[in-house]
Protein backbone atom coordinates (compact mmCIF):
# COMPACT_ATOMS: atom_id res chain seq x y z
CA UNK A 1 0.00 0.00 0.00
CA UNK A 2 1.47 3.35 -0.98
CA UNK A 3 0.64 7.04 -0.86
CA UNK A 4 1.88 10.02 -2.91
CA UNK A 5 3.64 13.13 -1.59
CA UNK A 6 0.89 15.41 -2.90
CA UNK A 7 -2.42 16.43 -1.37
CA UNK A 8 -5.11 13.84 -1.88
CA UNK A 9 -8.86 13.79 -2.39
CA UNK A 10 -9.19 11.41 0.56
CA UNK A 11 -6.21 11.03 2.87
CA UNK A 12 -7.86 8.02 4.49
CA UNK A 13 -8.22 6.05 1.25
CA UNK A 14 -4.89 4.14 1.38
CA UNK A 15 -5.51 3.32 5.07
CA UNK A 16 -8.98 1.98 4.28
CA UNK A 17 -7.55 -0.07 1.46
CA UNK A 18 -4.90 -1.59 3.75
CA UNK A 19 -7.51 -2.42 6.41
CA UNK A 20 -9.89 -3.98 3.86
CA UNK A 21 -7.21 -6.10 2.17
CA UNK A 22 -6.04 -7.34 5.59
CA UNK A 23 -9.61 -8.13 6.66
CA UNK A 24 -10.40 -10.07 3.51
CA UNK A 25 -7.04 -11.90 3.51
CA UNK A 26 -7.41 -12.90 7.17
CA UNK A 27 -10.80 -14.45 6.43
CA UNK A 28 -9.79 -16.16 3.18
CA UNK A 29 -6.16 -17.30 3.06
CA UNK A 30 -5.79 -16.98 6.84
CA UNK A 31 -3.53 -15.12 9.26
CA UNK A 32 0.21 -15.76 8.94
CA UNK A 33 0.05 -16.51 5.21
CA UNK A 34 0.51 -12.92 4.03
CA UNK A 35 2.43 -9.75 4.84
CA UNK A 36 1.07 -6.24 4.41
CA UNK A 37 3.36 -3.21 4.26
CA UNK A 38 2.12 0.37 4.28
CA UNK A 39 4.49 3.02 2.96
CA UNK A 40 4.02 6.79 2.91
CA UNK A 41 6.21 9.84 2.24
CA UNK A 42 4.74 11.60 5.28
CA UNK A 43 5.95 11.21 8.85
CA UNK A 44 2.55 10.21 10.26
CA UNK A 45 -0.18 7.81 9.19
CA UNK A 46 -2.87 10.52 9.22
CA UNK A 47 -2.83 14.33 9.34
CA UNK A 48 -4.83 14.49 12.58
CA UNK A 49 -2.51 13.30 15.40
CA UNK A 50 -5.14 11.58 17.56
CA UNK A 51 -6.46 9.65 14.54
CA UNK A 52 -2.92 8.83 13.46
CA UNK A 53 -2.22 7.27 16.87
CA UNK A 54 -5.42 5.23 16.71
CA UNK A 55 -4.51 3.94 13.24
CA UNK A 56 -0.98 3.13 14.46
CA UNK A 57 -2.48 0.98 17.23
CA UNK A 58 -4.90 -0.75 14.87
CA UNK A 59 -2.14 -1.42 12.32
CA UNK A 60 -0.06 -2.90 15.15
CA UNK A 61 -2.90 -5.15 16.28
CA UNK A 62 -3.60 -6.27 12.71
CA UNK A 63 0.07 -6.88 11.87
CA UNK A 64 0.31 -4.24 9.13
CA UNK A 65 3.94 -3.02 8.97
CA UNK A 66 4.49 0.71 8.36
CA UNK A 67 7.34 2.42 6.53
CA UNK A 68 7.12 6.18 6.88
CA UNK A 69 9.04 8.76 4.80
CA UNK A 70 9.23 6.40 1.87
CA UNK A 71 8.10 7.61 -1.54
CA UNK A 72 7.37 5.22 -4.40
CA UNK A 73 9.75 6.05 -7.27
CA UNK A 74 9.59 3.17 -9.72
CA UNK A 75 8.06 -0.24 -10.33
CA UNK A 76 9.60 -3.22 -12.09
CA UNK A 77 6.41 -5.09 -12.92
CA UNK A 78 8.26 -8.06 -14.45
CA UNK A 79 10.35 -8.64 -11.31
CA UNK A 80 7.43 -7.59 -9.04
CA UNK A 81 9.67 -5.07 -7.33
CA UNK A 82 8.86 -1.54 -6.15
CA UNK A 83 11.60 0.99 -5.45
CA UNK A 84 11.16 3.67 -2.82
CA UNK A 85 13.16 6.73 -1.86
CA UNK A 86 13.63 6.68 1.88
CA UNK A 87 14.42 9.85 3.83
CA UNK A 88 16.23 9.38 7.13
CA UNK A 89 18.24 11.64 9.43
CA UNK A 90 21.89 10.79 9.94
CA UNK A 91 22.33 10.38 13.73
CA UNK A 92 25.77 12.06 13.77
CA UNK A 93 25.50 14.91 11.25
CA UNK A 94 21.70 15.40 11.72
CA UNK A 95 21.42 15.81 7.98
CA UNK A 96 18.75 14.28 5.82
CA UNK A 97 19.98 11.25 3.94
CA UNK A 98 18.13 9.84 0.95
CA UNK A 99 18.50 6.21 0.01
CA UNK A 100 16.73 3.76 -2.29
CA UNK A 101 14.85 0.79 -0.85
CA UNK A 102 13.51 -2.15 -2.85
CA UNK A 103 10.46 -4.12 -1.80
CA UNK A 104 9.09 -7.26 -3.45
CA UNK A 105 5.34 -7.50 -3.91
CA UNK A 106 2.59 -9.82 -5.09
CA UNK A 107 0.01 -7.05 -5.00
CA UNK A 108 0.84 -3.34 -5.09
CA UNK A 109 -1.64 -0.55 -4.45
CA UNK A 110 -0.58 2.82 -5.87
CA UNK A 111 -2.27 6.18 -5.43
CA UNK A 112 -0.84 8.46 -8.11
CA UNK A 113 0.32 12.02 -7.29
CA UNK A 114 -2.63 14.39 -7.56
CA UNK A 115 -2.87 17.92 -8.89
CA UNK A 116 -5.40 20.44 -10.14
CA UNK A 117 -6.64 20.02 -13.74
CA UNK A 118 -4.72 21.79 -16.53
CA UNK A 119 -7.42 24.42 -16.95
CA UNK A 120 -6.85 25.53 -13.35
CA UNK A 121 -3.06 25.34 -13.45
CA UNK A 122 -2.94 27.41 -16.65
CA UNK A 123 -5.47 29.99 -15.43
CA UNK A 124 -3.13 31.89 -13.13
CA UNK A 125 -5.41 31.20 -10.17
CA UNK A 126 -3.04 28.82 -8.37
CA UNK A 127 -0.90 29.55 -5.33
CA UNK A 128 2.52 30.89 -6.39
CA UNK A 129 4.37 29.80 -3.25
CA UNK A 130 2.46 26.75 -2.02
CA UNK A 131 1.81 23.38 -3.65
CA UNK A 132 3.63 24.74 -6.73
CA UNK A 133 3.78 21.28 -8.32
CA UNK A 134 0.03 20.76 -7.76
CA UNK A 135 -1.59 24.08 -8.64
CA UNK A 136 -4.48 24.28 -6.18
CA UNK A 137 -6.44 27.56 -6.31
CA UNK A 138 -5.26 30.38 -4.02
CA UNK A 139 -8.28 30.89 -1.78
CA UNK A 140 -8.90 32.15 1.72
CA UNK A 141 -9.37 29.04 3.82
CA UNK A 142 -12.36 30.36 5.77
CA UNK A 143 -14.36 31.94 2.91
CA UNK A 144 -13.10 29.92 -0.12
CA UNK A 145 -12.75 33.29 -1.89
CA UNK A 146 -9.75 33.88 -4.17
CA UNK A 147 -7.11 36.05 -2.50
CA UNK A 148 -6.30 38.05 -5.65
CA UNK A 149 -9.59 37.89 -7.59
CA UNK A 150 -12.44 38.45 -5.10
CA UNK A 151 -15.06 37.50 -7.68
CA UNK A 152 -13.60 33.98 -7.91
CA UNK A 153 -14.40 31.19 -5.44
CA UNK A 154 -13.08 27.64 -5.40
CA UNK A 155 -14.32 24.66 -3.48
CA UNK A 156 -13.86 20.92 -3.43
CA UNK A 157 -10.82 19.23 -4.84
CA UNK A 158 -9.30 22.26 -6.64
CA UNK A 159 -9.34 24.51 -3.58
CA UNK A 160 -5.93 25.30 -2.12
CA UNK A 161 -6.81 24.78 1.52
CA UNK A 162 -5.06 22.47 3.98
CA UNK A 163 -7.90 19.97 4.30
CA UNK A 164 -11.19 19.65 2.57
CA UNK A 165 -10.96 17.94 -0.78
CA UNK A 166 -13.68 15.44 0.06
CA UNK A 167 -17.39 15.48 -0.76
CA UNK A 168 -18.11 15.98 2.95
CA UNK A 169 -16.03 19.17 2.86
CA UNK A 170 -17.91 20.37 -0.21
CA UNK A 171 -21.19 19.86 1.62
CA UNK A 172 -19.93 22.29 4.28
CA UNK A 173 -18.23 24.69 1.83
CA UNK A 174 -21.24 25.21 -0.45
CA UNK A 175 -23.37 27.16 2.09
CA UNK A 176 -20.36 29.41 2.88
CA UNK A 177 -19.69 30.17 -0.79
CA UNK A 178 -23.42 30.73 -1.37
CA UNK A 179 -23.53 33.22 1.50
CA UNK A 180 -20.53 35.20 0.23
CA UNK A 181 -21.74 35.14 -3.40
CA UNK A 182 -25.18 36.47 -2.52
CA UNK A 183 -23.65 39.04 -0.17
CA UNK A 184 -21.34 40.23 -2.97
CA UNK A 185 -24.23 40.59 -5.41
CA UNK A 186 -26.15 42.59 -2.80
CA UNK A 187 -23.08 44.74 -2.09
CA UNK A 188 -22.45 43.62 1.49
CA UNK A 189 -20.03 41.26 3.24
CA UNK A 190 -20.80 37.60 3.81
CA UNK A 191 -20.68 36.27 7.36
CA UNK A 192 -20.40 32.50 7.11
CA UNK A 193 -17.07 30.81 7.80
CA UNK A 194 -15.78 27.39 6.78
CA UNK A 195 -13.81 25.86 9.65
CA UNK A 196 -12.15 23.11 7.63
CA UNK A 197 -14.76 20.48 8.47
CA UNK A 198 -14.26 17.22 6.70
CA UNK A 199 -15.29 13.69 7.39
CA UNK A 200 -13.61 10.39 6.76
CA UNK A 201 -15.56 7.21 7.37
CA UNK A 202 -12.40 5.25 8.07
CA UNK A 203 -13.33 1.69 7.15
CA UNK A 204 -11.42 -0.84 9.24
CA UNK A 205 -13.18 -4.05 8.17
CA UNK A 206 -15.98 -5.10 5.84
CA UNK A 207 -18.76 -4.22 8.30
CA UNK A 208 -17.10 -1.69 10.60
CA UNK A 209 -15.70 1.82 10.38
CA UNK A 210 -14.71 4.84 12.47
CA UNK A 211 -16.69 8.00 11.70
CA UNK A 212 -13.79 10.45 11.88
CA UNK A 213 -14.73 14.13 11.49
CA UNK A 214 -12.26 16.96 12.04
CA UNK A 215 -11.43 20.59 11.19
CA UNK A 216 -8.43 22.79 10.26
CA UNK A 217 -7.18 22.71 13.84
CA UNK A 218 -7.12 18.89 13.91
CA UNK A 219 -9.93 18.92 16.46
CA UNK A 220 -12.40 16.07 16.30
CA UNK A 221 -15.87 17.48 15.57
CA UNK A 222 -18.27 14.53 15.84
CA UNK A 223 -21.76 15.05 14.38
CA UNK A 224 -23.31 12.73 16.96
CA UNK A 225 -21.33 13.29 20.17
CA UNK A 226 -22.19 10.79 22.86
CA UNK A 227 -23.80 8.45 20.35
CA UNK A 228 -21.25 7.66 17.67
CA UNK A 229 -17.72 7.65 19.06
CA UNK A 230 -15.27 8.88 16.39
CA UNK A 231 -12.39 6.59 17.31
CA UNK A 232 -14.31 3.37 17.84
CA UNK A 233 -14.76 0.69 15.20
CA UNK A 234 -18.54 0.62 14.89
CA UNK A 235 -21.15 -1.09 12.76
CA UNK A 236 -23.34 2.03 12.70
CA UNK A 237 -20.48 4.01 11.12
CA UNK A 238 -20.21 1.34 8.43
CA UNK A 239 -23.98 1.41 7.90
CA UNK A 240 -23.92 5.19 7.43
CA UNK A 241 -21.09 4.92 4.96
CA UNK A 242 -22.59 1.96 3.13
CA UNK A 243 -26.19 3.13 3.01
CA UNK A 244 -26.36 6.90 3.37
CA UNK A 245 -23.18 8.65 2.22
CA UNK A 246 -23.17 7.88 -1.48
CA UNK A 247 -26.90 8.56 -1.59
CA UNK A 248 -26.32 11.92 0.12
CA UNK A 249 -23.59 12.92 -2.32
CA UNK A 250 -25.74 11.90 -5.29
CA UNK A 251 -28.55 14.00 -3.84
CA UNK A 252 -26.04 16.88 -3.53
CA UNK A 253 -25.38 16.64 -7.27
CA UNK A 254 -29.11 17.13 -7.82
CA UNK A 255 -28.94 20.19 -5.57
CA UNK A 256 -31.19 18.51 -3.03
CA UNK A 257 -28.84 17.93 -0.13
CA UNK B 1 -24.83 16.61 8.91
CA UNK B 2 -24.99 20.37 8.83
CA UNK B 3 -28.69 20.67 8.19
CA UNK B 4 -31.09 17.82 7.69
CA UNK B 5 -34.41 18.93 6.25
CA UNK B 6 -37.32 16.69 5.29
CA UNK B 7 -36.66 17.44 1.62
CA UNK B 8 -33.03 16.36 1.99
CA UNK B 9 -34.11 13.15 3.67
CA UNK B 10 -36.53 12.31 0.85
CA UNK B 11 -33.85 13.06 -1.78
CA UNK B 12 -31.35 10.84 0.03
CA UNK B 13 -33.83 7.97 0.31
CA UNK B 14 -34.66 8.31 -3.39
CA UNK B 15 -30.96 7.96 -4.18
CA UNK B 16 -30.59 5.04 -1.79
CA UNK B 17 -33.30 2.79 -3.21
CA UNK B 18 -33.93 4.38 -6.59
CA UNK B 19 -36.87 6.75 -6.96
CA UNK B 20 -39.32 4.08 -8.15
CA UNK B 21 -38.60 1.47 -5.48
CA UNK B 22 -38.60 4.08 -2.71
CA UNK B 23 -42.06 5.41 -3.54
CA UNK B 24 -43.44 1.88 -4.10
CA UNK B 25 -42.22 1.04 -0.58
CA UNK B 26 -43.74 4.20 0.86
CA UNK B 27 -47.08 3.45 -0.81
CA UNK B 28 -46.99 -0.18 0.42
CA UNK B 29 -46.21 0.88 3.99
CA UNK B 30 -48.98 3.48 3.95
CA UNK B 31 -51.43 1.00 2.37
CA UNK B 32 -50.74 -1.73 4.94
CA UNK B 33 -51.01 0.71 7.84
CA UNK B 34 -54.25 2.08 6.42
CA UNK B 35 -55.62 -1.45 6.00
CA UNK B 36 -54.71 -2.20 9.63
CA UNK B 37 -56.53 0.87 10.87
CA UNK B 38 -59.44 -0.04 8.57
CA UNK B 39 -59.87 -3.56 9.98
CA UNK B 40 -59.58 -2.28 13.55
CA UNK B 41 -62.28 0.28 12.88
CA UNK B 42 -64.43 -2.24 11.01
CA UNK B 43 -64.26 -4.99 13.65
CA UNK B 44 -64.48 -2.51 16.53
CA UNK B 45 -62.22 -4.79 18.60
CA UNK B 46 -58.83 -6.40 18.60
CA UNK B 47 -59.34 -10.10 17.93
CA UNK B 48 -57.20 -12.01 20.41
CA UNK B 49 -56.97 -15.07 18.18
CA UNK B 50 -55.59 -13.02 15.29
CA UNK B 51 -53.41 -11.08 17.66
CA UNK B 52 -51.95 -14.37 18.96
CA UNK B 53 -50.87 -15.44 15.46
CA UNK B 54 -49.55 -11.92 14.85
CA UNK B 55 -47.46 -12.19 18.02
CA UNK B 56 -46.06 -15.54 16.88
CA UNK B 57 -44.88 -13.85 13.68
CA UNK B 58 -42.98 -11.15 15.57
CA UNK B 59 -39.73 -13.08 16.25
CA UNK B 60 -39.69 -14.17 12.60
CA UNK B 61 -40.16 -10.57 11.47
CA UNK B 62 -37.35 -9.46 13.77
CA UNK B 63 -34.91 -12.05 12.46
CA UNK B 64 -35.85 -11.44 8.82
CA UNK B 65 -35.36 -7.67 9.26
CA UNK B 66 -31.91 -8.10 10.83
CA UNK B 67 -30.80 -10.59 8.17
CA UNK B 68 -32.12 -8.30 5.43
CA UNK B 69 -30.14 -5.32 6.73
CA UNK B 70 -27.01 -7.44 7.22
CA UNK B 71 -27.20 -8.91 3.70
CA UNK B 72 -27.75 -5.62 1.87
CA UNK B 73 -24.93 -3.92 3.84
CA UNK B 74 -22.41 -6.84 3.68
CA UNK B 75 -22.37 -6.96 7.49
CA UNK B 76 -22.34 -9.72 10.09
CA UNK B 77 -23.21 -9.91 13.78
CA UNK B 78 -19.53 -9.86 14.78
CA UNK B 79 -19.33 -6.29 13.43
CA UNK B 80 -21.18 -5.08 16.53
CA UNK B 81 -18.57 -2.79 18.07
CA UNK B 82 -20.28 -0.87 20.84
CA UNK B 83 -23.55 -0.13 22.69
CA UNK B 84 -24.89 2.06 19.87
CA UNK B 85 -24.54 -0.90 17.49
CA UNK B 86 -26.60 -3.11 19.82
CA UNK B 87 -29.26 -0.39 19.96
CA UNK B 88 -29.33 -0.17 16.14
CA UNK B 89 -29.61 -3.97 15.89
CA UNK B 90 -32.47 -4.06 18.42
CA UNK B 91 -34.15 -1.16 16.63
CA UNK B 92 -34.05 -3.01 13.31
CA UNK B 93 -35.38 -6.15 15.03
CA UNK B 94 -38.17 -4.18 16.74
CA UNK B 95 -39.23 -2.57 13.46
CA UNK B 96 -39.26 -6.00 11.80
CA UNK B 97 -41.31 -7.49 14.63
CA UNK B 98 -43.91 -4.73 14.67
CA UNK B 99 -44.09 -4.69 10.88
CA UNK B 100 -44.64 -8.46 10.75
CA UNK B 101 -47.31 -8.30 13.46
CA UNK B 102 -49.27 -5.58 11.69
CA UNK B 103 -48.94 -7.37 8.35
CA UNK B 104 -50.08 -10.76 9.72
CA UNK B 105 -52.95 -9.29 11.74
CA UNK B 106 -54.21 -7.24 8.80
CA UNK B 107 -53.85 -10.13 6.36
CA UNK B 108 -55.88 -12.43 8.63
CA UNK B 109 -58.59 -9.82 9.12
CA UNK B 110 -58.91 -9.11 5.43
CA UNK B 111 -58.70 -12.72 4.23
CA UNK B 112 -60.62 -14.65 6.93
CA UNK B 113 -63.40 -12.35 7.92
CA UNK B 114 -65.68 -15.20 9.02
CA UNK B 115 -63.23 -16.52 11.64
CA UNK B 116 -64.96 -16.27 15.03
CA UNK B 117 -63.25 -13.73 17.25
Amino acid sequence: MTRPTTEMKCAGAPLKHAFLVEDIASRTVGKGKYEIHYTAPQGALFGVPIVSEKVRMLFGARGIATHMQQTLKSIDAGAKRATFEKVSVDPTTKEEVKSLVDMQYDYLHVIPPQRAPDVIRQSGLSWADKWTDQGWVEVDQSTMRHLRYPEVFALGDVAGVPKGKTAASVKWQVPVVEDHLIASIEGRDGTQVYDGYTSCPLITRVGSAMLVEFDYKNNLVPSFPGFIAPLEELWISWLMKEVALKATYNAMLRGKA
Amino acid sequence: MKELTFGTLIAVFEEMFGRGLFWVMVVLAVAITAAYVYVLARDRALSMRKFFLAQLSMPIGAIVAVLFVQIITSSKTSDIGGPIDVIVLLGVAALGAVGAAILVYTAQSLLFRKTPA
